[in-house]
């Protein structure tokens, strides 16, 4: 088995604790979470769930479009048999009513609110798509392709030493902290992105809407914790999550994987404790282990390569002309174009073209027929 | 990089789903490209990805005009450290053109970079 890989630990300056390379740095063993499969179709399944959790119910009126004493005329007064409004001395007297498409009729079907508004989501797959969320979470390219601004941090999976966090009190501080990490460009681009939400949500406590920025996970055992996520609680973008209770939600927004995640020292080191390892259980959660991967090197490319696999395989059909596949597999080729395949099918071609045949010119008859030795011989017969 | 994760499965992660996907023109005959800075020919492609793969190339506009070569460093050593993951080499707009083709070819192809 290779080393087992660490972690370097970064100090509030943004260098790594305990000397830059001296052997003396501090590091950490990457818990057993972050080997966990990234596995996008189980998050992107709980996350649509877990979306619809939080929703409240919500319908039109029992009564609307219905309050109003309206019969069909019947047929014979050549109007659609549609309920209309009786009475009269109004213009609302002989309109239609009820129906869809009515004006002030009622609605298409009108939303109930015992519509299903939850969904259950089995607890294994939530615990899976935490754990595989957190994976994704320390590669770089998946953080990448999430759209988080990366590309000053020193190390994925970014980890804080607790000094850096043991007197912060001040959102100054906390600023000065994802400066020097650089993280903050990735706050930059969460503040920037502040724009006013389009449509009716504005009235309704969701005027504005912005990019997720850092996720900032703390040990709410910690003395300072509750000062901390004060400190980080008012940075656009930034939200802060406690160790023991991550939320797929923040960790995979919009069921997308790879958030930006700024761990402390002490969250990091009790990881172990909260999720366990593929075969030790979890000390928090009840007969959980986390899950192994199906292929024990993802390296899929290099398995297929690898000289195993090859000596076992069976050459490939067509050997070096198959090229595209076909019926045959054989890659057509054009005579007119390759000549190798012209020479293949018509050998005289390379005499012929050696000889230049092909321009050469016809050769003229100078004489014209009247005048010519064999009319002369044909008219003196006798 | 840990175990579990390898171009192929960042590839399969990435291929429906990115921040630098672009996609133009009617369904029936889209063209994805894409947005990543290591990506020469801007497709959306397992090949040219400099995201996914463990080498990339890109060529860039630097500052005042200049030309900036990105190239990736051993992913195997820095896959997770995007801050010292690149190597940048800056041109100046000065150099002729035809000096920096043959400074990209021989920082990417001449020393069997990729």
């Amino acid at each position: 088995m290779a080393t087992r890989p660490t972690v370097t630990i970064y100090g509030a300056d943004g260098t790594p604790c305990g000397g830059a390379d001296g052997a003396d740095s501090k590091t950490a063993t990457l818990p057993s979470v972050f080997k966990a499969p990234i596995r996008p179709d189980i998050v992107q399944q709980v996350h649509t769930g877990m979306a619809k959790n939080k929703r409240q119910p919500y319908s039109v009126s029992e009564k609307a479009g219905h309050q109003t004493s309206a019969e069909s005329w019947g047929t014979g007064r050549a109007v659609a048999r549609i309920p209309r409004v009786s009475g009269g001395g109004t213009h609302r007297a002989g309109q239609a009513a009820f129906g869809n498409q009515c004006r002030s009729g009622r609605m298409f079907a009108p939303t109930k609110v015992w519509r299903r508004w939850h969904v259950k989501i089995n607890l294994g797959q939530k615990r899976f798509a935490t754990a595989s969320a957190l994976a994704a979470s320390a590669a770089a390219p998946l953080v990448q392709a999430r759209g988080h601004r990366i590309s000053t941090v020193p190390e994925l999976p970014l980890v804080i030493a607790d000094s850096a966090f043991a007197t912060m009190n001040k959102t100054r501080a906390a600023v000065e902290l994802l400066k020097s990490v650089g993280a903050y460009q990735d706050v930059t681009k969460a503040s920037k992105s502040r724009k006013i939400r389009a449509g009716k949500g504005k009235l309704r406590g969701r005027r504005h809407r912005q990019r997720r920025g850092p996720l900032v996970i703390i040990n709410p055992a910690d003395e300072n914790a509750q000062s901390v996520v004060k400190s980080f609680r008012n940075i656009p973008g930034v939200e802060t999550a406690s160790v023991t209770s991550l939320n797929l939600l923040q960790l995979a927004p919009g069921g997308h994987l790879g958030r930006f995640v700024v761990w402390t020292e002490s969250a990091f080191n009790v990881l172990n404790t909260v999720y366990g390892t593929t075969v030790t259980p979890s000390e928090l959660k009840k007969d959980y282990l986390l899950p192994s991967n199906i292929v024990s090197n993802a390296d899929i490319s290099r398995l297929i390569n690898s000289a195993e696999v090859q000596a076992v395989v069976r050459p490939a059909k067509g050997g070096s002309r198959q090229k595209k596949g076909g019926k045959a597999g054989v890659l057509k080729k054009n005579p007119l174009k390759n000549r190798q395949v012209l020479l293949r099918l018509n050998p005289y071609a390379k005499a012929f073209s050696e000889q230049k045949l092909g321009c050469a010119k016809e050769e003229k008859v100078k004489e014209r027929p009247g005048k010519t030795e064999t009319f002369k011989a044909i008219i003196n017969t006798d | 990089m840990s175990s579990n994760v390898s171009s192929d499965i960042l590839w399969a992660i990435t291929r429906n789903n990115s921040s630098y996907i672009v996609k133009r023109g009617p369904v029936k005959d889209q063209i994805i490209f894409t947005r990543e800075p290591l990506s020469l020919t801007n497709q959306h492609t397992r090949k040219h990805s400099g995201l996914v793969n463990e080498k990339g190339v890109g060529v860039q506009a630097g500052e005042n005009g200049n030309v900036v070569i990105i190239t990736k460093r051993n992913a195997e050593k820095h896959g997770n450290k995007p801050a010292s993951l690149y190597n940048k080499t800056t041109f100046s707009k000065h150099k002729s053109n035809r000096k920096i083709y043959s400074a990209i070819a021989s920082a990417v192809a001449k020393k069997s970079y990729r």
